[in-house]
This record gives C-alpha cells, structure tokens and sequence, in this order.
C-alpha cells in the first residue's frame, strides 16, 4: 500500500518541526476517504452484522469482535452514498460513544500528509459536514472524515 | 478546585465522609427515641469530628465551618449542656444534608457556599439559645401580657402552669401552653435541676393533659417520653451486656474488609462471563466427542471436564458474591424518608426494617432505592391515616411500615407494607376508565387484583402527581420500570382499611441468565426463561381470531397472540411453537418458528449507539461465537400492543 511521503519541496521547512498527520485511507463508492490513523484501532476483513430490530436504519448491526459486541455503521447511508459496490472490509475506531466499526469499500493504506497541506473543505454537499479538511494526494482529492461527528449523527 | 495532587486523598475522603455522614444521620434518628444514650452522641460526635478534620486537611473551607458548628453543638448535647429536642435534631440532620450537599458539590468542582441560615441557627443554638423558627414566637411574657395573666411574669414554668389549671377549661390559653412547652424543652440549665424541674414539668402537663387540658400534641410528647425512658433504662441494661462483644467485632470487621474498586470486579465479572461462554463449548464439544467416539480418552476428557464445570460454576458464584451488598445500606435510608414526611404531614409512622442482612446485586441495590422511597412516600402519604383518624378507627395512634427483605428460591424479595387505609378499587377503576388505560367492558371482566395493578401503567398517575388526591400510583411507574430493567415481579395486595403490601422480587443473578433459544427465519434468539410460563406446540395450539387479532386457546383461557416474526420484521415460513409468557400479571402468547432448548447466556448490553432499545435487554455471545438478540418481552409488548 501507498506509503506517502511529504512532498519534496517540503524537506527544507522541516527543520521548523512540520506536523505531519497520519491517516487511514479507503474508498467507499470510488471517493478516497481518510480517517486519523490515531482513532483507528483495527481493520477488519467483513462479515455480516447482525441486525438489531428497532435501532437506527443507519446502525447495520452488530459484530462480535473476540467476545466484545461492535456496532457497525452504514457509512454509505450516514454519506448519502448509493450502494453499488460490496463492502470489503470494517474499520474499527474509537468515539466517545465507545468503539464502532465503519463498512468501506477498500483500504488504500497509511497516508501521511503535512498539516499545512490540509485544506478546509470548499464543498457543500451530501457529506459536507462530517468533512472539515481536504488534501490532495497523488492528485486524487481525499476528504478527510471526522468520525466523532459521525457517531454523534446516528 | 481540588488540586490533582490531592485527588485521590479526596475522593478516599468522600468515600469515608460519606459512611460518616451515613452513621451520623442513623444516630441522630435513634437518638430521637434515646436521648439520653451517651454511646449514640459520641458516636455521632467522632462522626461529625472526622468529617472536620478530612475536610480541614483539603482545604474545603465550607465543610470545615458547617461541620465545626454542628460538632458544637453534639459537644454541648455530650457534655449535658443541651438536652436534643426535635428541633435541634432538625438542624442536625438539616446540617447532615447540607454536608452530602456540600460534597457532592466539591466532588463536581462546583462553587459550594455555607448556608447562612443554617450556620446562625447552629451557632444560637450553641449559645444556648432557641431554635430560629421562621415565624417569630411570642415570648411567655408577652403572651401573659395578653392574656391577663402578667402578675405571673417572672415566676417558675411550674408556677405559671399551677396557675393555669386553676382556670376553666375553656379559658385556658392554648398558645400560651405550647410557648410553655418550648420554654421547658429549649431551656438550658446545670443539668440536675433543669432535670427536675422538667421532669416536674412533664408530671403535671400529663395531668393536665388527662383533663383534657392540652392540645393532644402535648400529651404525645409527655407520654413518649415517659415510654421512651422506660425503654431506654431496659435497653441500656441489654446493651451493657452485649457491648463488649459488639465492639470485639466491630474490631476484626474492620481489618477484614477491602476496598476495592468496582471497576475491578466489573473487569472480572466480564472474565468470568466470558469464562462461563468457553465452558458451555467445552461441554458440547467434549459431549459430541463422545457421542461420535472419536477418542478412546474421551472419557477421561469428560472427566476433566465435568470437574471444570462445577469449578467455573464456584467461580461464578464467588464473583457474583463480591458484588453482593448487604440491603442495610439501603435501608438505613428509609427511616429517614419515613420520618421527615410524617412530621411534615402531621402523622406518627413507625418505620420496621427486616431482614438487612439479605444481600443484593450492587447495581440493583443502587436503583432500588428510588421506588422504595416513592412506595414509603405512597405509604405515610396515601396509606397511613392521621392518628386522629386512626384511633377512631382502633389502630394504634402510630402507623406501621414494615420493610422487609428476604430471600425464596434463586430470588430475592422485597416488600413494603403498611396498616393504612389500603386502597380503594372503586377510584383506581374509575381512574383507569378516565385515563383511558381500559374500557369499561374490560374493566368489569377484571379480578380485584388485576384492576390493582393498573396503577403501574405508565401515565396513571402523573396529573396527580402534585395534587393532594388520594389513592396511590405516584410514581407507581417508576417502581415498574426497576422492576422490569432487572427482571423483577411486582405484586400488590390490597384490603380496604386493613393495609397496603407491595412485594418485588428480583433474581440473585445479575449478569447472567438462563433463557430459551428460539429461532425466527434462520435466526436465533434468546427469550428470558424466568418469563416464560408454558410452551405449546404449533400443531396443538387453537389458534382463533377475535376482533381481527389473533388469540390463543389454552384450557378455556384467550391470550393474546403476537407473531414474534412479524414484530421483530423477519419472514417466518410456520409457527412452529407458541410460547406463553407472564408480563407484569397477565400472559402473553408469541409465537416462533422453533425452538433450541435453553442456555445460561451472558447479558451484554448493546452500548451507547443503541441506548435502550424497548423490546431487546442486550445480546449474548454462544459457544460458535455468534451473537443472539436477548429479547425482552415487556418491551415487545409494550411497543406493538401498547399500555394494557
């Protein structure tokens, strides 16, 4: 997987402590999404959620993860996202609600990006309000998730 | 506002304060009965004395002031310099309050302010002086002055009562009377004398008192005091004997007791849930080995196994025993409760507690303490006539609550039972009927007890809540919902002028649960066996429509029949089995696809995404490591039929 190093033009500034982030990339409908790398605890390959009756549409089910019940969101539905291809694998991440686990599409890998690259998010759209920042990386776009907000909205 | 430093010394401090505040307050309320008893104020002074001191190490100023004025005064009531009156009883335990208050406070990191009123109150009455009372009284020689009788001024309580009596009946001034009874009880004085002369004192408003002289108030006070003395005396002379022994115990008891934080034997109660889950594998495995003989050491490995069985099953129990609580803790609230309402509502109640050493689930002792307080609230309110009223009647002046614990079976009880009124059918069905909770038809086919448990349903009686309407149900619902969290019973049992009893039961158990495994359209579920009343097999069931809904026949009984399949949203091709369950006091038929037997599951909740979802208590891991649904019939019912 894509292990991404800063661009070249950065390496002079480094000196002045660049922050770098990390971020777990994946595909979810195409479209690269990151999540911190720092809120990922594991990633799994995927297996069918059992549903619970009378929860939130947003809400799959849950998973048994060696002995510890995960809720596992509906990443498309909560994006607004059409369902077209098979998800793949879970990520599992830490909230403050506790841990739940997001179906994607496609793990792309670690992405490490300087904080300055960052740019705030000029879209309004679908998703917009889970996606503070945006960065380019190999020239793709990768909206950049905050998963607190996520799990606030199911 | 506690520096990090010292945070574990305060939240260890809490902790103790919290016990003595406890202590504090169960002492102060058997002083009320033994004023006298030296053993209870020294008690209750070391309480208050290490409270202070905690509080002066950590800085927590407001504490520290309260609790000095307080000890001030247990000091005086130690050494003889006060006698406790109700009064000053009042402001002790209105000072014990303000203290939990005032932890509670600091534990937040919130601003905490003295009480001011309480504070002057504290320090008048360690300057000997009276309780303030909000309503300014008049003094004895003012009220002399109004009534004629100002050449008394001056002279002894006695005389001026000596004097009164010489009057007729329906002159006496009764405003003067009670100044003159708090003048006796406030009044400070060298011990002996004030003794005598109170004694004195109570001889002749007893007198007066059998001539009708005194308000009845009065005649309470005096002939409650003379029993209480005698009881004293004869306890004093019990304990003398027993003391040495107690306080041997009280010795060993404290090295032998650990505090450990619960969160520990959370993380081991988890250990052993997951252990008991590997066990249940073992089982099956070891017995399907041996079933298809695939080892010739399958029996030795059967061996093993039977004894890792019974060894988890002691584990389990041992586990589940350290979360065990004695219920005294629970109840040393109650006396309390019993005691401010029945001062505040004009009523006498004695409130019995039985059975303190049953033990209960931690989490379950925590929750229980809300209903118990509505129940008891329920019974000096609704229950419990005035003495007046009551002694009209032939009861005993004082009412009687009875709280009582004790185990029966794998399930542990609770009751509350009063002698009160009881509670009359005729307003709960007309309520039900208001409130819209039945129609009249039903309501005329229901037995007495059934329409009793109407009270229960949610919203019978919220309007009332405030009002002064008699009949019970306040906060009826809030008792059904512990109930019903902790897989409990409720029964209520009712005579009309004879008394009120509620009897809640709870499994032992908390974590783990024994239930039915049944299976809708491929997938498996777990319904709580202690519901489950009968099972009947799809073919034999009778199965009629009444009204458009389905109802099933059992030996001449209608029950109500919900497709599980339906309600849960999953295709079911048959009914395979129809299981009759018991909610709250009536039965409910479901009907499944089939069924798997039953399996002692382990309860895991469902966590913070979902909340409380009504129908589903958790879901449990099995022995494949699939996860089954726990389903929870009340809340299945409750979502599809609504309130019945």
């Amino acid at each position: 997987m894509a292990d991404l190093a800063i661009p070249k033009k950065d390496k002079d500034v480094q000196k002045t402590a660049v922050k770098i982030i990390e971020l777990l990339g994946f595909y979810v409908e195409g479209e690269l999404f990151g999540l911190p790398l720092k809120e990922v605890l594991e990633v799994l390959r995927s297996v069918e959620p059992v549903p619970v009756p009378f929860s939130s549409p947003l809400i799959k089910g849950i998973i048994n993860v060696r002995g510890e019940l995960i809720p596992v969101l509906d990443l498309k539905s909560i994006l607004n996202l059409k369902t077209t291809k098979k998800e793949e694998r879970i990520i599992i991440l830490e909230s403050p609600r506790g841990k739940a686990g997001v179906l994607v599409d496609e793990v792309y890998g670690v992405i490490r990006l300087n904080e300055e690259s960052l740019e705030p998010n000029p879209m309004v759209g679908m998703y917009s309000k889970f996606v503070r920042n945006v960065a380019y990386v190999d020239g793709t776009l990768i909206s950049i998730l905050e998963f607190d907000r996520i799990a606030e909205s199911v | 506002m506690i520096p990090d430093e010292l945070r574990e010394i305060f939240e260890e401090y809490v902790v103790e304060a919290k016990e003595h505040l406890e202590n504090l307050e169960q002492k102060l309320l058997e002083l009320e009965k033994n004023p006298k008893d030296k053993e209870l104020i020294n008690s209750a002074f070391r309480s208050m004395h290490t409270i202070k001191g905690g509080a002066g190490f950590l800085g927590l100023n407001v504490i520290v002031e309260t609790a000095h004025l307080a000890e001030e005064v247990l000091g005086k009531l130690r050494s003889g310099e006060l006698e406790l009156t109700p009064e000053i009883n009042d402001l002790l335990l209105k000072s014990v309050d303000f203290l939990k208050y005032a932890l509670e406070c600091y534990l937040r990191d919130e601003e905490c302010s003295l009480d001011q009123e309480l504070c002057e109150s504290l320090k008048a009455i360690s300057a000997g002086g009276k309780v303030q009372t909000k309503k300014e009284e008049k003094s004895i020689e003012e009220l002399l002055d109004e009534f004629g009788l100002s050449h008394l001024k001056g002279r002894p309580v006695e005389d001026i009562l000596e004097e009164l009596v010489l009057l007729p009946p329906n002159k006496r001034p009764k405003e003067l009377i009670s100044a003159l009874e708090r003048e006796i009880y406030a009044e400070k004085a060298p011990a002996k004398i004030e003794e005598e002369v109170e004694e004195e004192a109570n001889k002749l408003m007893l007198e007066y008192a059998k001539e009708g002289l005194l308000g009845e108030e009065a005649l309470e006070v005096v002939t409650k005091e003379e029993k209480k003395e005698k009881v004293e005396e004869e306890k004093r002379e019990e304990k003398k004997e027993v003391k040495p022994k107690e306080e041997k115990k009280r010795e060993e008891e404290g090295e032998r007791v650990l505090r450990i934080d619960v969160q520990k034997i959370e993380n081991l109660m988890n250990l052993v849930g997951e252990l008991v889950l590997e066990r249940n594998r073992l089982l099956r495995l070891s017995q399907s080995m041996a079933e298809e003989g695939l080892s010739k050491k399958s029996e030795e490995l059967e061996a093993v196994v039977s004894s890792i069985d019974r060894v988890v099953g002691d584990l389990q129990l041992a586990v589940m025993k350290t979360r065990m609580q004695p219920v005294k803790k629970l109840f040393q609230k109650f006396p309390r409760v019993a005691r401010d309402l029945s001062r505040m509502l004009g009523k006498e109640v004695e409130l019995i507690t039985e059975g303190e050493d049953t033990e209960m689930d931690k989490s379950l002792i925590e929750k229980l303490e809300e209903p118990l307080i509505h129940l008891i609230r329920n019974a000096v309110d609704h229950g419990i006539e005035p003495p007046d009223e009551r002694e009209r009647l032939g009861k005993p002046r004082a009412g009687r609550i009875k709280l009582k614990a004790y185990y029966q079976g794998d399930r542990v009880f609770i009751s509350v039972e009063d002698d009160g009124r009881g509670i009359d059918v005729e307003k709960v069905k007309a309520k039900a009927i208001e409130k819209g909770l039945v129609t009249k038809d039903r309501l005329e086919k229901m037995t007495e007890k059934e329409i009793l448990s109407l009270v229960f349903s949610p919203g019978f009686s919220t309007a009332d809540r405030v009002s002064e309407v008699s009949g019970r149900g306040v906060g009826m619902d809030v008792v059904m919902d512990v109930v019903m969290r902790f897989r409990g019973t409720v029964d209520l049992f009712s005579e009309k002028g004879r008394g009120t009893k509620v009897i809640m039961s709870f499994p032992l158990t908390i974590g783990i649960i024994k239930s039915l495994l049944v299976s809708l359209g491929g997938r498996l579920f777990a319904i709580p066996i202690h519901s489950v009343l009968e099972i009947v097999s799809g073919d034999e069931a009778q199965i009629a429509l009444v009204s458009g809904e389905e109802v099933l026949i059992l030996r001449g009984n209608t029950i109500p029949l919900i497709n599980l399949g339906e309600v849960l949203g999953i295709q079911t091709q048959k009914v395979g089995f129809v299981i009759v369950v018991m909610i709250g006091n009536r039965r409910v038929a479901m009907a499944v696809e089939d069924m798997l037997g039953d399996e002692e599951v382990v309860i895991k909740p469902l966590g913070k995404f979902f909340g409380d979802v009504e129908g589903i208590s958790g879901a449990t891991i099995t022995g494949d490591g699939s996860i089954v649904l726990i389903l929870d019939p009340v809340g299945l019912v409750r979502r599809f039929v609504g309130v019945f």
